[in-house]
């Protein structure tokens, strides 16, 4: 068979979509994976601290993520763990701060408590203005089963020995991180899902709170797998931990929005979301390197660097 | 409140309903903890959670698992939740 230059009578190079859908969207067709279109790769964090081997956006320039404490906002990413099960302290999977700020500068983050195994979510102004709360995974009772259902590591931790909790995930698992316009870490104000499912009812029903934390709107720096803040440490041990598909979201996506957006365990093309034209504001691929697809670009240092997914 | 690591064995016999924050040592052998009890029988007392966490960052081997420590914010925020201790 020769070069097929037309396809029904359109050039073939000029075929972006196939059946309404972005041709860079699609993973496979009839069941075949295309190795061109198939997400490959993925940043690797280094364990070592410091920004010299941190993933990072030095600086949002308003790229529309700026979020205070009453903003909705949506945080997406899968990570493949490469903590072990010694490792007895936080692993931070997600965090921001405003620009060379410090741990109270208008922190958002999301970590990994490897000795208690709860998952965190907390954002502050201040040591005395701070919300917080969690999901437990080994506990199959109560207001605990439903991530324990969703996670499946049953009574085992959440690390690297143990990245295969959900059935057929390969390691990498979605975790999404939806707020309303609340200033409230209330249960009813959050939302957090383990791939395409939600974890349920957080700890705190009515969320964790010291004094009132007053964000601002400024600029932030973005870190995956360290903290923003001091020493960039709380990265975790022994193997590094993958990230990949990263996004970030101007609204609080529902349970739906999350559930195309894990499409079975498939990364999907995040620009083909429903939800991407109105509030996409931040998307990294790691394909190559840190370019954002949406965005400002990663910066990838040192020992963090790209590494097959 | 207080600020004691005490041993395993001691920390089974403590009113769990008192105690606020529990981190176990890599070894399980040792427990901090803050509780509003007085406890006796322990093998270090510190006078505050800023000298509770210097002392894990120098002793950071028995503790965690990354060589840092644990930090006053983990101190703060980790609440103890005796169903979830196992």
């Amino acid at each position: 068979m020769g070069t097929t230059s037309k396809i029904t009578g359109t050039l073939a190079t000029a075929i972006s979509k196939v059946s309404g859908t972005v041709i860079s969207g699609l993973a496979n067709i009839m069941g075949q994976t295309i190795s061109l279109f198939t997400n490959a790769n993925s940043a690797a964090k280094s364990l070592t601290t410091g920004t010299a081997q941190a993933i990072y956006v030095t600086d949002s320039n308003s790229m529309g993520v700026e979020w205070d404490d009453d903003d909705d906002f949506s945080i997406s990413f899968w990570v493949k763990p490469g903590w072990d099960g010694d490792l007895n302290t936080n692993i931070h999977l997600f965090s921001m701060s405003d620009v060379g700020g410090a741990v109270n500068d208008d922190t958002f983050r999301i970590w990994y408590d490897d000795t208690n195994n709860r998952l965190n979510v907390q954002w502050r102004s201040g040591g005395s203005h701070r919300y917080h709360n969690f999901w437990t995974f080994h506990s199959n009772s109560g207001k605990y089963a439903p991530a324990y259902a969703a996670a499946g590591c049953g009574t085992t931790y959440w690390n690297a020995d143990n990245d295969d909790c959900a059935t057929g995930d390969d390691g990498y698992t979605l975790i999404t991180f939806c707020k309303g316009a609340l200033n409230s870490a209330a249960d009813t104000n959050i939302d957090m899902y383990w791939n395409g499912t939600t974890l349920g009812t957080s700890h705190y029903t009515n969320g964790n709170h010291t004094g009132t934390p007053a964000m601002s709107n400024n600029d932030k720096q973005i870190f995956l797998g360290s903290q923003s803040w001091s020493s960039y440490a709380k990265s975790g041990n022994n193997n590094e931990t993958k990230f990949d598909g990263v996004t970030m979201w101007d609204t609080k996506l529902d349970a739906t929005d999350v559930a195309n957006l894990w499409n079975g365990g498939t990364p999907i093309n995040a620009t083909t979301h429903s939800k991407a034209d109105d509030y996409l504001k931040g998307y990294w691929e790691f394909e190559t390197d840190g370019t954002a697809t949406v965005g400002e670009n990663m910066t990838i240092n040192g020992n963090s660097n790209i590494e097959a997914r | 409140m207080n600020y004691y690591i005490v041993t395993e064995e001691v920390f089974n016999t403590l009113t769990k309903e008192n105690i606020s924050f529990m981190h176990k040592s890599i070894d399980r052998s040792k427990r901090i903890i803050i509780t509003s009890d007085t406890v006796s029988t322990n093998l270090n007392e510190f006078a505050n959670p800023t000298a509770l966490s210097e002392y894990t960052f120098t002793n950071n081997s028995d503790w965690v698992g990354d060589g840092t420590g644990v930090t006053e914010e983990e101190i703060e925020e980790t609440i103890y939740i005796p169903e979830l201790d196992d």
